[in-house]
């Protein structure tokens, strides 16, 4: 429990180091250039990463300044790596909401035409997700939405329960929005679920869904959202700030699809 | 509820006529094009997101379903019209969701869709290539594995019929994008998406710009093959 809590301070403070680093797109100083064999890789684990800064800017006016992060190493890559191998999944799209995976094929990503081979898929399971979602008309009934709920999720994935060919390289984002794509999050983008309350539009609900990851490597991942606004409020509202990535994952090293990981 | 009514179906008596003359105003130019073109249906033109709005009302829109066959619109409005008018294969595509945007096949068991629960097994696979230039539908096998129900919003993941700026609030379709489909009754047509503002100009610069007015041009083969050419 000790090493948890210290694990995640570490992690958020090295996270938030990287990610300044990766937005200082500007600083001439800023050339980095890839030490290559230096890399420490994380034993087979579970993860959390807390507010990790995305783009703090970001508004729904367009696509939100892209964070790379590497499962393997547990930290942002910077942006000027993104056309490499060194990373895993990106944030992008508005509010950092489409998590591509690094993969050369993945149109609409920033590693389209780079060495990435990673894919990614979506586990859904309509009986849980019952729980807390109208699964005929793809919309939260519960809000906000338990969160003993992401603990069963997540435990839930044991092995990866599908074949590399059947992960994709198409980005997780917004369940079902003006798509017939399950994601990882609801976008109330009207309000819908809150007429009356004008601060409850355009509005990011995470949902306990888990996303399997095959990295770079070839090493299986399942990560789980918790939120993207600052502080992993559950009850989020155009007064929260978005930007804020709250995820949790699990990798397996030793080249299995083990994923039954504490 | 009538005074819905009647601002939904003027529209829609102004779409027939236009849609019975299109044929004819098309120029006799070589070689003969069979595919069709319907410019400016009248989606759900009485509806918006937001307050304010004049002549709108804010409530969800209405879905339109079209037939590539007969041409034939129908509005679903509630429970009754869904009942009468969605699960049956007489339609094929219908326009759903934020301003009639989300354009979706007819298919029984994809939930979420007009078509659930209903006979219809339609399908779509995004080609990009220029409309003319798909002359034959995808194998089998493609629209098993890339088949999709319905095209939006992209967001730049290639999967959808027109970019869409939360700065400017103005639809973009792209372009040199083609819709494989396979109706409701299993036939093979190709769909290109042209426009959703009136008049289908092409460049739209006004937010108020009258919408949702859909122009979009489709070719149906109706001998069960899977040859698509037009020209």
């Amino acid at each position: 429990m000790i090493s948890h809590s210290i694990w995640r301070t570490v992690t958020a403070m090295l996270l938030l180091a990287g990610s300044l680093a990766a937005c200082s797109k500007n600083d001439d100083k800023q050339e980095v250039i890839d030490p290559g064999g230096n890399t420490v890789t994380v034993k087979t684990g579970v993860y959390s990463v807390v507010n990790l800064v995305a783009d703090t800017n970001a508004t729904s006016a367009g696509n939100a300044v892209e964070l790379y992060y590497s499962l393997e190493e547990n930290k942002v890559i910077p942006a000027s790596l993104k056309q490499t191998s060194k990373w895993d999944i990106v944030f992008y799209g508005i509010y950092n909401s489409s998590v591509y995976p690094n993969n050369g094929a993945a149109t609409g990503s920033p590693g389209f035409g780079g060495p990435g081979t990673a894919r990614l898929y979506v586990v859904v399971d309509r009986k849980f997700d019952a729980q807390y979602y109208d699964t005929t008309n793809f919309k939260p009934k519960t809000l906000p939405i338990p969160r003993q709920l992401w603990n069963t999720a997540f435990d839930a994935v044991k092995t990866v329960p599908v074949t590399d060919g059947q992960m994709g390289v198409r980005d997780a984002g917004l369940d079902h929005f003006q798509n017939n794509f399950d994601g990882w999050g609801y976008y109330d983008f009207y309000g819908s679920l809150f007429p009356d309350d004008p601060k409850k539009a355009h509005v990011v609900y995470a949902m306990p869904r888990v996303i399997v990851v095959k990295t770079t490597k070839g090493h299986y991942a399942k990560v789980i959202i918790e939120n993207i606004y600052k502080d992993n409020p559950a009850a989020p509202s155009r007064d929260n700030k978005p930007g804020y990535v709250t995820f949790r994952y699990a990798i397996q090293m030793d080249g299995s699809k083990n994923l039954d990981i504490k | 509820m009538k005074k819905y009514f009647w601002k939904i179906s003027l529209p829609f008596a102004a779409a027939w006529l236009l849609v019975a003359c299109s044929g004819k105003n098309e120029d006799a130019v070589q070689p003969a094009d069979n595919a069709i073109t319907i410019r400016d249906l009248p989606a759900d033109t009485a509806a918006s997101m937001g307050e304010g709005v004049d002549g709108k009302t804010k409530r969800p829109f209405y879905t339109i379903t079209f037939s590539f066959r007969t041409q034939q619109t129908h509005v679903i409005r509630n429970a009754a019209d869904s009942a009468a008018y969605l699960k049956n294969a007489d339609w094929d595509i219908a326009f759903s969701k934020e301003y009639n945007s989300f354009v979706v096949i007819n298919n029984g068991k994809v939930a979420g869709t007009p078509g659930y629960g209903g006979p219809g097994t339609g399908n779509l696979v995004i080609v990009d290539q220029p409309f003319d230039n798909v002359t034959t539908a995808p194998a089998d096998e493609v629209f098993e594995q890339q088949g999709i129900a319905g095209v939006g919003w992209d967001n730049g993941n290639g999967y959808g019929w027109f970019f869409y700026s939360l700065n400017n609030h103005i639809c973009v379709p792209v372009r040199n994008r083609t819709f494989v489909i396979k109706t409701a009754k299993g036939q093979f047509a190709k769909l290109e998406l042209l426009n959703i503002y009136k008049g289908n100009p092409p460049v739209v610069t006004d937010l108020f710009w009258p919408a949702p007015y859909l122009t979009f041009r489709y070719y149906e083969q109706t001998d069960g093959s899977r040859n698509l050419k037009n020209k």
